[in-house]
């Protein structure tokens, strides 16, 4: 009698089990759904894990201030950009945008998370001309209805090169194995969602090739261009700036050739001026190559692709 | 001193700076510290360790370079890369004593509270300090001519104070390892790797070599620093031929004075050394053994794979001290250029200094605070599998205080008993137990051990017993 009532509350407890376990993996599978759901939703999810590791175990000086300075400067200007400067491709009769289109705030919190991870400032109101220039740029500085540079790369030059009083911290991110294969993975897996892959795999290749090379003539040991290559911040750059689907050339071929000319440009700076912020002024720099890289997709490769394709 | 009045006195602080920060957008606000030194840690603890002072500012570097080199001076030689071939007038001999001074400013602190009495909150106690002590090198044309075969060519020579000194630059790497062996500096085998990485960066080579009759004029048995002036876009310290023939890790201290904020190595972590703790009182005796094992416990926690902040603060004062703030005299001497003393500006606070005082909390610059320099202390444990880079640095626009800065506290030790006397007691066990432990994971020391030492050093675990006194004891001061 004793053991038929145990196996019945044993059996009650097996289903609620069950039950808490379909209902955490339904939970989980609307987490999963709605990262799924857009590329950016994905970068959203690695730029505040990439942030919390950086606060907590890396010990990064970024505070509460840097964080709200960012974010609400970038939220303002996104509603000022998109009320008053959106361009008009978007609506043609009117440089209003129409009233059932809702201000999207996603690329502004990619933007202010990828300023908080990467830029250092002597003060934390430093952040607010960033994250200003940074989304501003993306309605100002335009060329044939898509903006030229990525938000987050050209503050980040502007503010260094400008002010004096902003830098970037490129070994703070340390050379361990572990951040390497985690932001390789994660990355990796945003990239391949994002479809700009290319830019990210031809920059690495092409700046792993130039630094073993270098190291090679040179007569280093292996261990220096491995050094190199591992570095935290490097990879960060790979994979959550370089990527930006709006700012890279729109084919293939291109985007190959745009991250050669990010790598081929960081070792001219790094090898000739030691610059440690050699990887934002080649991206800033080569971004100005993308609209001619665009026009000569638009006018010889576009119009010579077969119409299926095309469409 | 008691707690209340410092507590007041950083609202002030903190409220005049915050507001000044908001107008002019200067670096975030650090509060002083309350405290007096009573020992420090300086960088003579660790053996087979350098010291380096980097003076940097528009790509213009200064660097010293001091020897701890303690056999025959006939033996002595160095060889350092240095980016351009230097002039006479780009290389210098100085004093020891200021490194010293220098190494003494920025050492990591040890300081020391007294509780006041439980029964007295409100009083503010007078200030006491408690200081504890803390090869002769051939010469003429056949050497020139034997160079040129090798395809060594000696691009200066010159004798600086007690040093020959020779700038090389070199084709290739054979040439100049057979040359540099040829003349009595023995390098060994495996440094031809790094040497010809050097000379196809197009870097050339200071090599060093004692001149015995100048060494008896100076009549010192110490070698002084070497400094070497020059410009150049890179701002680096040469590690790797060090790491060739090293018998194990190495400790380097990188002390580095900048215009602008602090320094940081851009191709490896540079991580805080903790502070602010509250350690055991016995520690003040064992102060050295301290500082050395927990920072080894710190490059164990890191993985022998970061560069260590013990100091980094604004040359015009200190809060504690464990040493006076360098004057301008000597600022220059260590190659501080952008701070002309041409200006000397008036003393305007003499009222801070306290001249009189033995070791005050706080002190000012000599010149009345108008320098602009900022001093970072570095620490690095390094070989070669583990730092494979030389190490890089970049001048940062952090311009926030931090010190390496431990905290004792002295439990209150008076008659006087009442009910906050009895409940201070209770509490002091649970204090000293987090001070044990707070001592076990700096330093990787055994609890149990740290506990008895404790105990037996006056920090009993135990609650001490304190009766309060009739009240007609307190009417008549009987």
């Amino acid at each position: 009698m004793s053991s038929s009532a145990t196996a019945a509350t044993s059996d009650i407890q097996i289903t609620h089990t069950q039950s808490s376990y379909k209902k955490n993996r339904l939970s989980l599978q609307v987490l999963l759904q709605v990262i799924h759901a857009d590329a950016r939703h994905y970068q959203l999810t690695m730029l505040t894990a990439l942030l919390t590791l950086g606060c907590t175990l890396y010990h990064l000086p970024i505070t509460w201030q840097h964080i709200l300075y960012t974010l609400v400067s970038a939220c303002i200007t996104q509603w000022i950009g998109h009320h008053f400067f959106l361009p008009t491709h978007t609506n043609h009769h009117s440089v209003h945008p129409p009233i059932n289109v809702r201000v999207d705030f996603r690329s502004a919190l990619i933007t202010s998370a990828s300023l908080c991870l990467l830029l250092r400032v002597s003060h934390p109101l430093w952040m607010i001309p960033a994250a200003v220039l940074a989304i501003g740029s993306k309605f100002l500085i335009r060329w044939k209805s898509r903006h030229l540079f990525n938000p987050a790369n050209i503050a980040i030059t502007a503010l260094i090169i400008l002010t004096g009083q902003a830098w970037l911290s490129p070994g703070q991110w340390g050379n361990t194995l572990l951040i390497f294969g985690l932001l390789w993975a994660v990355g990796g897996w945003i990239i391949f969602r994002a479809q700009r892959s290319d830019t990210t795999l031809s920059f690495l290749v092409a700046y792993m090739a130039l630094l073993l090379t270098r190291s090679i003539w040179l007569g280093d040991p292996l261990a220096i261009p491995l050094h190199q290559f591992q570095n935290g911040a490097l990879l960060i750059f790979a994979f959550l700036m370089i990527s930006d689907p709006k700012t890279t050339p729109n084919h293939s071929t291109h985007r190959i050739l745009f991250g050669i000319l990010v790598a081929i440009l960081t070792v001219i700076i790094q090898w000739n001026w030691f610059r440690p912020d050699a990887l934002m002024l080649a991206l800033s720099l080569a971004s100005l190559s993308v609209p001619l890289l665009n026009h000569i997709y638009h006018t010889h490769i576009l119009p010579s692709t077969p119409s299926s394709f095309a469409s | 001193m008691s707690l209340i009045p410092s507590i007041f006195r950083h609202k002030g602080v903190q409220a005049v700076t915050a507001l000044s920060a908001f107008i002019t957008l200067l670096p975030l606000a650090t509060f002083a510290f309350c405290g007096f030194y009573v020992a420090k840690a300086d960088t003579q603890l660790f053996n087979q360790a350098s010291k380096v002072v980097l003076a940097r500012h528009d790509n213009k570097t200064v660097i010293t370079m001091v020897n701890d080199y303690e056999g025959d001076l006939n033996e002595f030689a160095m060889v350092v890369p240095v980016p351009t071939v230097l002039k006479r007038e780009q290389i210098h001999v100085t004093d020891n004593a200021i490194v010293d001074h220098l190494d003494a400013y920025t050492a990591p602190r040890l300081v020391e509270y007294f509780d006041s009495n439980p029964c007295q909150r409100y009083e503010i106690m007078e200030d006491t300090m408690v200081m504890r002590s803390a090869a002769p090198m051939p010469k003429g044309a056949s050497i020139q001519k034997r160079a040129n075969s090798l395809g060594v060519q000696i691009e200066a020579e010159y004798t600086v104070g007690e040093y020959d000194i020779l700038i090389l630059s070199a084709k290739e790497s054979g040439g100049l390892q057979t040359w540099l062996n040829e003349n009595g500096y023995n390098v060994p085998p495996k440094a031809r790797q790094v040497l010809g990485s050097y000379v196809k960066q197009g870097i050339k080579f200071f090599v060093a070599k004692i001149n015995l009759d100048e060494q008896a004029k100076t009549g010192s048995t110490f070698l002084r620093p070497l400094q070497v002036a020059f410009e150049s876009p890179k701002f680096m310290l040469p590690i790797r031929l060090g790491t060739i023939n090293a018998k194990g890790p190495q400790d380097l201290f990188i002390l580095a004075l900048t215009k602008d904020g602090r320094i940081e190595t851009t191709n490896y972590r540079t991580v805080k050394l903790p502070t602010g703790m509250d350690v055991p009182l016995f520690v003040k005796d064992e102060f050295g053994e301290f500082y050395k094992d927990m920072f080894t416990e710190q490059v164990k926690k890191n993985n022998m794979t970061s560069v260590i902040l013990e100091y980094a603060w604004n040359m015009n004062w200190c809060d504690p001290c464990a040493a006076d703030p360098l004057s301008k005299k000597e600022l220059q001497e260590l190659g501080v250029f952008w701070n002309r003393p041409n200006f000397e500006t008036p003393d305007t606070q003499p009222w801070l200094r306290r001249p009189n005082r033995p070791m005050p909390t706080r002190r000012f610059a000599p010149s009345g605070g108008a320098q602009q320099v900022f001093v970072t202390r570095l620490h690095v444990r390094y070989d070669a599998e583990h730092f494979p880079q030389d190490l890089q640095f970049q001048e940062t626009k952090d311009k926030s205080n931090f010190q390496g800065r431990y905290v004792l506290r002295h439990p209150y030790n008076g008659e006087e008993t009442c009910q906050a006397r009895t409940e201070y007691e209770k509490g002091l066990p649970a204090r000293f137990e987090k001070e044990a432990q707070n001592l076990a994971r700096l330093t990787g020391w055994d609890i149990n051990t740290i506990r008895s030492k404790m105990d037996s050093h006056g920090q009993s675990f135990s609650v001490r017993q304190t009766e309060p006194k009739p009240w007609y004891q307190w009417l008549w001061g009987k």
